[in-house]
């Protein structure tokens, strides 16, 4: 006993739920019964129920978040088709199914079918809205893949020459109903994208019955449409359904008659959007020259231009004015100078010495011309010359009387 | 110049063309370079205009035979209807 290892129950549990949860099918598994049991819980808005068959039963809830997006309200005795999880409730011990979908099972496997092609072809990305390629303005050639007894092809050809006289048109005649429709309309959308020139293509009938429509909701339609390499519009019937090859075109149209109206633009009305653009090209062009006009005649109105004289005659009237200032400036200075100068020869000959002499002073010198200006430079007895105002005299040193050093 | 224009498809045309009219609007540009435009605009329009009188019309069938071969027929019963 003690080397056995003993679980709680909630380990236990824990480890069965563990079970289920990892097992791919029970996480995303279409399961068809009756409901029973069947009671919508208030006010938490969830809805539990027992799913049931003649040989087995199994417990179900479907949460508010599903729940309230149910198009029916589902009651118990109703046979149903459910998609959901198997997973394992702890506190009841209890597996159950976790429904995320759930329709009456009353229209069958057909609806079945489509629901899971739908989730497998969306999976892959086939109705993602970034596939979808813009149409061309004008189709070189429009690529029709319908049937040519129905009235869906006469709409059609009927709306594209009204709208568009010359348009050019390739029909892919193709069964629209019946067993051999959905590879018939697959090959003929293959076959017009390998026909030169087709830059379009409008694929569908007219109305009809669920059952009429429903080769545009087989995957190699919806396939042929994704895989085409021009657009396509997709034109199925009357607007109430919604068929998975209208999920996979590129443009959706409720009507072939719609279709045609999308697929080709009204001549008449690109004409004058052509005519338009070329009226503003014109109109654009004429304001660019008038521009430019003006500021030639701006630029011819400039005085340097009409009056080309203009400048040298404003430059000599600037040399005459300097010529003037500088006649006048040079005869003052020639004033001043003169002025200058007489005071300067005034000054010159108050300083000359003959003046001085003049004034009764004398000038002694040495015989060697040596000035004197004070008395020991000669000796008793020396020969000195004396110069006068006017005349000179040869003398000689009686006495010398020194100088009274300061 | 010219010769490429013509093979632009219509779209592309028109869109070349709405280009060459705005930035002549907008902009000053110098006259050789507005001239050009303007010339470039004019072959546009008349690409354009080509563009939507060239096709004529035509409604033909594109059937393929048993043994897998594709052929075009006209389709004279339908364009009566049409």
């Amino acid at each position: 006993m003690d080397n056995l290892r003993i679980l709680s129950v909630r380990d236990l549990t824990l480890y069965i739920k563990g079970l289920l949860d990892k097992d791919r099918l029970l996480q995303n598994v279409w399961v068809r019964g009756e409901l029973s049991n069947f009671k919508l819980h208030s006010p938490s808005g969830h809805m539990y129920f027992t799913l049931k068959d003649e040989q087995a039963c199994i417990r179900g809830v479907m949460f508010r978040s599903k729940a309230m997006l149910l198009p029916f309200r589902p009651q118990s005795g109703m046979k149903v088709i459910m998609r959901g999880a198997i997973s394992l409730y702890e506190r009841d011990g209890q597996y159950q199914l976790y429904a995320e979908e759930m329709q009456p099972d009353g229209l069958g496997a057909i609806h079945l079918a489509l629901e899971q092609l739908k989730e497998k072809l969306a999976a892959e990305g086939l109705f993602d809205p970034e596939r979808k390629r813009p149409l061309p303005k004008l189709p070189r050639v429009v690529g029709v893949a319908t049937s040519t007894t129905g009235a869906a092809i006469q709409d059609i050809l009927k709306v594209m020459f009204r709208r568009f006289p010359n348009i050019q048109v390739v029909i892919a005649p193709c069964a629209v109903q019946g067993e051999t429709a959905p590879v018939e309309i697959a090959k003929a959308i293959s076959r017009l994208n390998s026909h030169p020139g087709v830059d379009l293509i409008i694929a569908g009938r007219g109305g009809g019955s669920r059952e009429e429509l429903w080769a545009f909701n087989s995957e190699v339609v919806v396939r042929a449409i994704a895989e085409s390499s021009v657009p396509v519009i997709s034109a199925v019937g009357h607007e109430t359904d919604i068929t998975l090859a209208d999920l996979a075109a590129d443009l959706r149209a409720p009507t072939p008659s719609a279709a045609a109206e999308l697929a080709v633009p009204a001549k008449l009305e690109m004409i004058s959007a052509i005519q338009g653009l070329e009226n503003r090209l014109n109109n654009a062009i004429q304001t660019q020259i008038k521009n430019k006009r003006r500021v030639c005649e701006l630029l011819s109105a400039s005085p340097a231009l009409t009056n080309p004289l203009f400048r040298v005659n404003q430059e000599k009237q600037y040399l005459d004015q300097l010529r003037g200032k500088l006649l006048q400036s040079s005869s003052s200075l020639i004033k001043d100078n003169k002025s200058t100068l007489n005071i300067l020869i005034e000054k010159l000959d108050s300083l000359s010495p003959l003046k001085v002499l003049a004034r009764g002073y004398s000038v002694c010198q040495k015989p060697s011309g040596e000035l004197l200006t004070y008395s020991e430079q000669v000796k008793l007895g020396e020969d000195i010359l004396v110069t006068l105002s006017k005349g000179k005299l040869q003398c000689i040193v009686k006495e010398v009387t020194p100088c009274q050093v300061s | 110049m010219p010769g490429k224009l013509e093979q632009l498809s219509f779209d592309d045309a028109v869109k070349n063309l709405e280009k060459v009219v705005r930035s002549l609007e907008l902009g000053e540009v110098p006259l050789e370079q507005a001239l050009e435009m303007f010339q470039e605009g004019i072959s546009l329009v008349k690409v354009c205009s080509d563009k939507l009188n060239e096709a004529e019309k035509k409604i033909q069938l594109l059937i393929e035979g048993p043994a897998g071969e594709v052929r075009l027929e006209p389709a004279i019963s339908l364009e009566e209807g049409a």
